[in-house]
């Protein structure tokens, strides 16, 4: 009966606990956050090298930090969700219910090019946000975005090539229902893309 | 009255300088006539041209007098914006050392260009002419960089392009490719210093979205459609925005060198560096001719 007990008491614990804390954007696919610490900590153990990142919100609202601040992030799990701690940095880099970090590293390999324009999966997220406000507090800046109004990728019904990831590509008549990012990879009718030129 | 009148035809002729708004946050003033007249005073510079001295008389305002006229005081800069774009950035500092004078006359005649900013110790390059727009700025002032990049090692495996529009008689690099590369954001204000210590504080949208990095023999000037040939950076030295800097590497010997051109306060004891292979911990930072310096990619202060 003790043991039915515990055995309950640790399902409800981990029914409980928040999901792994999505890193997205010039990561490695599948990068996650288990557990509470500092932001610049878990870089380190996940070798990765982030120059700045986007603390997104479950809202959308999302805040843009270099390098420097990383250290003065602390991540903590809390009812099924998780937080972003800062109280060095201004008060937009402080998030409820953080729902993603989007990673930025230089000199990134995958990308999306459209015509003649270069996307990294950090990049691709950005263009989808506004800049709404910089801050700084004690010597550290921020910059909070929303949303952009819902923009297409490219005018459906446009004819294009598309270049697949696999080497193929196929000159067809584009439409937006059939694209998608994935946070590091795009995709288009499900097969991996890396080019979009228009016909 | 024939007194008074030369005085209205005088003020008649002076009406072009009405065109500059003084911008001080978000209170504008449209620079009067009525508020400066008695401020005029003359200053005559002397450059040396060709081997010979150059002696020119000017009559205006001097810039001090027109942020005190509006009780200008917050700033840490301040920028000049011509009628065509040219753009002109002078620090607090610069304004209290070299006290320049905006001019409506030179020899008593009315300048070609209304108004141009002149000053004995400034250089020819920021002598704007035709202001439009006097602003005040408080950009927070750019801290030393944390991440470093050498413009070589980032060139070198791009392809150089010739003839990038609209320059072409020239070879270069689109300056958006190049910091699309290691820049998280492309938007927003860069700081560009060329060899000789000029510096400009350019906001990418408006001057730099199709500014060309143009190889010349002795490095890269920077030129840019979006902006007057005058403003063009010759010998394009350093770049930064935000944390993230890039060093053209062959303008310094090493980063005391950097140090001194950037007024750093100081300079890297031990940087990480980050090759194709992974990172390394320098305990010394060798001078930059050292042939170690082609391999990294990117260097963490």
């Amino acid at each position: 009966m003790k043991n039915y007990l515990l055995l309950t008491l640790l399902l409800c614990l981990l029914a409980l606990a928040a999901e792994p804390l999505a890193l997205t954007g010039n990561v490695i696919p599948g990068s996650s956050i288990n557990s509470k610490g500092c932001l610049e900590d878990f870089f380190m153990e996940l070798d990765i090298d982030a120059d700045a990142v986007l603390l997104i919100g479950a809202d959308s609202t999302t805040a843009y930090i270099e390098r420097s601040a990383l250290k003065m992030v602390f991540l903590h799990p809390s009812d099924n969700s998780w937080l972003a701690i800062a109280p060095s940095l201004p008060p937009v880099c402080n998030i409820k219910n953080l729902s993603e970090i989007c990673v930025f590293q230089s000199f990134w390999q995958k990308s999306l090019t459209i015509n003649a324009t270069n996307y990294s999966p950090f990049t691709w997220k950005l263009a989808y946000l506004t800049n709404t406000a910089n801050s700084e507090k004690n010597g550290f800046h921020a910059i909070k975005y929303l949303p952009s109004s819902a923009k297409d990728v490219l005018p459906d019904a446009q004819e294009v090539i598309i270049s697949f990831q696999d080497g193929s590509s196929e000159t067809l008549v584009f439409q937006n229902s059939d694209f998608y990012f994935d946070g590091y990879d795009w995709y288009y009718q499900k097969k991996p893309i890396r080019k979009i030129e228009i016909y | 009255m024939k007194k008074t009148l030369i005085i209205i035809s005088i003020l008649l002729l002076a009406l072009p300088i009405l065109a500059i708004t003084v911008i001080d946050k978000n209170t504008e003033h449209q620079l009067d006539i009525k508020d400066i007249a008695e401020a005029m005073e003359g200053l005559s510079t002397e450059i040396e041209k060709d081997g010979e001295l150059q002696i020119r008389n000017w009559r205006g305002i001097k810039l001090q007098k027109i942020l005190s006229i509006y009780d200008i005081k917050d700033f840490s800069s301040i920028r000049f914006t011509s009628a065509d774009n040219y753009l002109v950035r002078l620090s607090k500092e610069d304004i209290i050392s070299n006290d320049p004078l905006i001019a409506f006359y030179e020899d008593e005649k009315l300048l070609e260009g209304n108004n141009r900013l002149v000053s004995q110790q400034l250089s020819a390059m920021f002598w704007i002419q035709d202001i439009a727009i006097i602003s005040t700025e408080n950009a927070p002032s750019l801290s030393q960089p944390r991440v470093i990049y050498f413009a070589e090692n980032i060139l070198a495996d791009m392809e150089l392009i010739t003839a990038p529009k609209p320059f072409i008689k020239a070879k270069g690099f689109y300056l958006r490719d190049v910091v699309a590369k290691i820049m998280p954001i492309t938007d927003g204000e860069y700081q560009l210093i060329a060899k000789d210590g000029t510096s400009h504080y350019l906001d990418f949208a408006g001057f730099l979205q199709k500014a060309v990095l143009i190889k010349t023999d002795n490095g890269y000037n920077l030129q840019s459609p979006q902006m007057p040939g005058g403003m063009w950076i010759k010998n394009l030295a350093y770049i930064q925005k935000g944390e993230m800097a890039v060093i053209f590497r062959d303008k310094f010997q090493n980063f005391d060198e950097v140090k001194k051109l950037l007024n750093w306060q100081n300079i890297p004891q031990k940087l990480t560096v980050y090759t194709a292979d992974g990172k390394e911990i320098l305990p010394a930072i060798p001078d930059f001719n050292d042939e170690a310096w082609t391999k990294y990619l990117k260097m963490v202060w």
